[in-house]
Order: structure tokens, then C-alpha cells, then sequence
């Protein structure tokens, strides 16, 4: 392989683990409050996809209809919190996965019902596509964009983690949520923040994810909910630093075997994939949780 | 908690003897009663029960919510299709198979035990990692399972047509014998979870740090829970499978999942009569709303067709049951006769 082609692959390696890392952050914001997983988080994407198909249809520019996308994820997040979750706190944990993923279902079902059951394209803006040259080195665009977009993001979500008051509570819940609470942190509004936070990851993570793939459809939220789970798993549960590891240690395995991989296989990658993760959890069933270890400040 | 308890023993074999009167009324039913098309879905409900029952045995004794049994599913039911397609219709239609397999023509209870065999190689790969993870990422653990077993399903041509599915599989099966299938895998969930290792299962699922601390090994006892329900799994697919006669992989994926854990659900995880009850009501659902979802009309407004109506429907009222009893319609209990006042 050339120095070329590797470069291109860490780029491409390093802009989807920047998606994986920030949909996993938003996935992992609701386990470390609530220690329940979040099975309609896909849904978060799907919606906010639908919002920015109809703006982009509209007419509205690509990336202004992204921010309506981000507020529409917020708002479909606090739903998700308000039908699955707040009804059925302190109701046994299978109950409240259940719950959401009836609601998983419902959102698709209204969404296959009402619009239509088959995929739409959104039209992407052309520049997005294009590649910067430098030297020998071609540098795809968006992959540039999404890497800043990710950077920028988890550095305002670590400096707000670590500078503000309901952010340390946060991290606090994360540890322990219990004694979080009895030194004062109000519970509700807590978990209210998660999943505020976790819709705007899912909303910046779905932008990009839709700019990726230039299309949406009612089952498009599965993919981002899996991969999302594989990195937090492998990152080591309850664990925000370990969410962002494992999110590109994800992205490294999958652009890996699809590089490595004879042509044949391919189709199975997807599955070759959860087989790697699973060797790996084989081996250590806490996940990358030893690198990612917080140290208490 | 290494000896049967007498009381247990008793308790199951009360709630089995009921049960089992249920579904011998549905058979008669279903053989004396009911035109064609109604004892063929009385078939088909206690199939569906005896798989809802299955699933039961590990999510209801470990309390640890499963997305993967369909995946035991499909791989049930398409090696016991395999098993039991005439050799002349596996060489017309899966040319590419080994010729030992080809040349097999299984009997119904030597599809169903070359099924179980299958079923148990898969599931204890597959349980020894997902026995060690934390509770909190089985149910994902699962998911993953389920897809990435329908990713290999969907494309392995060769064995399994893709996503064209299986053809022609004979039909091995009588009212009469899913009648014994559904008696039989309600006995042994029953007894299962009287056992001790159902027992210990139990404690775990209530506390597995207490658990452990009584030296119950928390992986171990998660794992056999797991090879017991997959191997009941795999009894109720291939009696599926051999009453089926044509299936593909998209009938082993979400909505299939769904569908079965709502049954589970709505009864209440924690009971074997639960899951039965389940099963029936959200049967009596699909039924009655399957003409709808074709489409219909209200006077001159012609509704058109409206697919995943049902998924809609039962997500809906399993939601606002979850709301209002989060345990189920049954909980925990079972069937049982009234205890006598002392």
C-alpha cells in the first residue's frame, strides 16, 4: 500500500470515528445518569434527518437546515424522555428498554405510514464533495469538515463537563448517580440535561451521518443506535472518555477490514465487525475501560 | 439451592397440568370445531406460544431482556428446513451444497434434533461472551447478535437462497404434534425455573452481587439459562419451520423480534402463563386489524393501504401497558389453583 492510500484510509478512518465517537457520547450522556440504554436513540437521527429533508426540499441551504436538524433531534430526545422514560421510572429495567423501543418502532411506523417507506435523497452541496490537493495527498472535504465539526464539539462538551456546575453533576451521575443526588443535584432536571445533550450529539452526529450518506429512510437510525452501542461497550461502560476510544477504535476495525479484506467478503463486514468486537469483549469484558479511567481532580 | 424444593416441584406441575388442558381444549378445537383457516392459525398460535415460552425461560429467570432468540430462531428453522427438504428439491433449488447434506432426508424428529444440536454449537459460542458482559449491555449484545446472524442468513446463497428463502420444506407437522411441542416446552420452562439452576438464576437476576456473594458463579448460571433456552428455542423453530413450508430472512429480523417479545412482554416476562396469554392477545391483534392493514374504506373515504399498522398498534398499547404495569398483565405469577385460607 502507498503512503497515499494509507493516508486517505486514516483520514476516512478518523472522520467516521469522529461520527461513531459523538453518537456514542450521546448514547452514553443517558446510560451514566440513568444506566439504561436508549434503544429509539436511532430515532433521534431519523427525525432530525426528515426535518432537514423537507427544509433542503424547501429550498433551504443544506447547512442551515442542519441547525433546525440539531434543534429538531433536542426536541425528539425530550420525547423520547417524556413517553419511555418519566412514566416508567423506578418500573423494572426491561420495562423501560421495552418502552423504548416500542417507541423506536412507533416513530417508524408513523414515518413509513405518513411520508413513505422508501429511502429520499437529500442533495448534498456539491463543494462537499470535492478534494483538497496537496502534493500527491488528496483530502477529501467533508471527511475535513467532519473531523473539525467532532473536534469542535467534544472540546465545548469537555469544557462545559468540567466548567459548569450541572456539568460536574454530570459527571458526578456518572460515577455514582445515587450519591450524586443526595448531595443535592435535583434528579429531574438532571436527567432532563442528558438527554437534552445527548440530542444535540445525536443532532451534529446525524448531520454529518446524513451528509455521508445523502439519503434518508424510516430504518436509517439503526445503524448509528448499533454502532454507537458496539463503542460504548468497547470503550468501557458508564464512561464518557471511554465512549470517544471506543467510537474510533470502531471506525479503525471497520475501515481496516474493509481495506484488508478480499472483494468476496465484503457484504460481511458488518458482521465481521460485531465478530472482532466480540473477540475483543472475549478477552476484556470491561472494554478499553483501563485507558479510559477518569482521574478524580 | 442445590435440591429440588417439594413445593416448587408441585407448584409447576399444577401450572403445567393447567396449561396443558389449555392447549389440549385448543386442539380439539382446532380438530373437531374450527373450519380450515381457523385451526390453522390455532396452529400456528401455540407454535408461537411454545417459541413466546422459550424465550420466557431465559428473560423471565435472569431478567435480562433478549433481542437475540430470533436468531436461535432462524437458525433453527433453516437447518431443520434443510434437514427435511427431499433430496430431488435441494439439488433443484441449493445445488451448492455439500453432497452429505443433499442427500439427507430427516425425519421430523431427527430434523428437530439435528436442529437442537445446531442451535446449542451456535448458542454456546455465542453465550460464553455474552454471559460475562455487564446486565446493562446484554440486551444490545443480543441486537447484535440478531444482525449480524441476519446478515449471514441474507447473504450465504448457498445454504440459505438468500433473500430468496427456503422453498418446498415437506410439511412434517399435525395439529397433534404441535400439540405435544407446546406441552412439552411449557414443561420444561416450568421445570426449569422450579430447578435449582432456574433457582439460582433467579437470585442472580435479583441481585447479582449478593449472588455471587452466596458463591453462585454469575456467568455460569447465566450461560446455562441461556443453552436451556436455545435449545427450546430450537425445538419450537424447526416444528415452525416444518409448518411453514416456505420462509426467507426477512421473517427473522425486527418485526418478528418484536412481535414475540411484545407477546412475552405484554403477559408479563416473569411467567410461563404470562407468555401464553401474551401470545394470544396480541394473536387475537394481528388477526383482527390484518384486513385493515390491506387498506379499507370509511363510507366514501378509501383509506389506503397502511403497512406496519399492527407494529404501530401493538407498540402503542404495549407502551401504555408498560405505563400502567410496567411487570406485565401477569408478573410473576402463574396459573394456579386458589390457595386454600388456614
Amino acid at each position: 500500500m502507498t503512503v497515499e492510500l494509507l493516508v486517505q484510509q486514516l483520514i476516512n478512518a478518523l472522520s467516521l470515528g469522529s461520527i461513531y465517537a459523538l453518537l456514542a457520547l450521546g448514547l452514553a450522556v443517558v446510560y451514566s445518569v440513568l444506566g439504561l440504554l436508549n434503544f429509539a436513540y436511532g430515532e433521534i437521527i431519523t427525525i432530525a434527518g426528515y426535518c432537514m429533508f423537507f427544509l433542503v426540499s424547501g429550498g433551504m441551504d443544506f447547512w442551515y437546515a442542519a441547525i433546525f436538524g440539531v434543534i429538531a433531534a433536542i426536541a425528539t430526545s425530550l420525547l423520547i424522555q417524556l413517553v419511555a422514560f418519566r412514566p416508567l421510572r423506578g418500573a423494572p429495567a426491561n420495562a423501560v428498554i421495552f418502552a423504548s423501543f416500542a417507541v423506536s418502532i412507533i416513530i417508524k411506523a408513523l414515518i413509513s405510514n405518513v411520508i413513505s417507506p422508501r429511502p429520499r435523497g437529500i442533495p448534498v452541496p456539491s463543494w462537499v464533495d470535492g478534494v483538497i490537493q496537496l502534493g500527491s495527498f488528496r483530502l477529501p472535504i467533508l471527511a475535513l469538515i467532519t473531523i473539525a465539526i467532532a473536534v469542535v464539539a467534544m472540546v465545548a462538551l469537555t469544557w462545559a463537563l468540567h466548567y459548569s456546575t450541572p456539568g460536574l453533576a454530570i459527571r458526578a451521575a456518572a460515577e455514582d448517580f445515587t450519591v450524586t443526588r443526595l448531595m443535592g443535584a435535583p434528579a429531574g432536571r438532571l436527567i432532563l440535561l442528558a438527554f437534552v445533550l445527548s440530542g444535540i450529539l445525536a443532532g451534529i452526529a446525524g448531520v454529518l451521518w446524513i451528509a455521508r450518506t445523502g439519503s434518508v429512510s424510516p430504518a436509517m437510525g439503526f445503524t448509528p443506535l448499533l454502532q454507537s452501542f458496539i463503542a460504548i461497550v468497547l470503550g468501557g461502560l458508564g464512561n464518557l472518555r471511554g465512549a470517544v476510544i471506543g467510537g474510533f477504535a470502531l471506525a479503525f476495525i471497520e475501515v481496516a477490514l474493509q481495506v484488508l479484506l478480499p472483494t468476496a467478503v465484503v457484504p460481511f463486514t458488518a458482521a465481521l465487525t460485531l465478530v472482532a468486537v466480540v473477540v475483543i469483549l472475549y478477552f476484556r469484558p470491561q472494554g478499553f475501560s483501563k485507558l479510559a479511567q477518569e482521574r478524580v481532580a | 439451592m442445590n435440591t429440588f424444593s417439594r413445593r416448587r416441584l408441585r407448584n409447576a406441575f399444577i401450572t403445567w397440568a393447567m396449561l396443558a388442558t389449555v392447549f389440549l381444549v385448543v386442539t380439539l378445537l382446532a380438530e373437531f370445531v374450527l373450519d380450515r383457516g381457523q385451526s390453522r392459525m390455532a396452529t400456528e398460535f401455540m407454535i408461537l406460544a411454545s417459541l413466546v415460552v422459550a424465550i420466557q425461560s431465559y428473560v423471565g429467570n435472569s431478567g435480562l431482556l433478549s433481542f437475540g432468540h430470533v436468531a436461535f430462531f432462524a437458525v433453527g428453522a433453516y437447518i431443520a428446513g434443510l434437514a427435511a427438504m427431499s433430496p430431488e428439491k435441494k439439488e433443484q433449488f441449493l445445488p451448492n451444497l455439500p453432497d452429505w447434506v443433499i442427500s439427507l432426508e430427516a425425519s421430523l424428529p431427527l430434523a428437530i434434533l439435528i436442529a437442537v444440536i445446531g442451535v446449542a454449537i451456535f448458542a454456546a459460542f455465542t453465550g460464553v461472551p455474552i454471559s460475562r458482559m455487564h446486565q446493562s449491555v446484554i440486551p444490545m449484545a443480543t441486537l447484535a447478535l440478531l444482525v449480524m446472524t441476519h446478515t449471514v442468513v441474507n447473504l450465504w446463497d448457498d445454504v440459505t437462497r438468500g433473500t430468496r428463502g427456503l422453498v418446498s420444506v415437506p410439511d412434517l407437522v399435525t395439529t397433534w404434534t404441535v400439540f405435544a411441542t407446546a406441552v412439552a416446552i411449557t414443561g420444561a420452562a416450568l421445570l426449569y425455573a422450579a430447578s435449582p439452576a432456574g433457582l439460582r438464576l433467579q437470585v442472580v437476576r435479583e441481585d447479582p452481587i449478593a449472588a455471587a456473594a452466596l458463591g453462585i458463579r454469575v456467568a455460569a448460571t447465566r450461560f446455562t439459562g441461556w443453552m436451556v433456552s436455545a435449545v427450546l428455542m430450537a425445538i419450537g423453530s424447526a416444528v415452525w419451520a416444518l409448518n411453514s413450508l416456505a420462509f426467507g430472512p426477512e421473517q427473522f429480523f425486527f418485526a418478528q423480534t418484536f412481535s414475540l417479545l411484545a407477546m412475552l412482554i405484554i403477559g408479563g416476562t416473569g411467567s410461563v402463563t404470562g407468555a401464553i396469554a401474551g401470545t394470544a392477545i396480541v394473536s387475537v391483534i394481528n388477526e383482527s386489524l390484518r384486513g385493515l392493514e390491506r387498506g379499507f374504506a370509511i363510507g366514501p373515504i378509501q383509506v389506503p393501504e397502511l403497512p406496519g399498522l399492527i407494529q404501530l398498534v401493538v407498540a402503542l398499547a404495549l407502551l401504555l401497558l408498560l405505563i400502567w404495569r410496567p411487570a406485565g398483565l401477569f408478573g410473576n405469577r402463574e396459573l394456579s389453583i386458589p390457595r386454600r385460607r388456614r
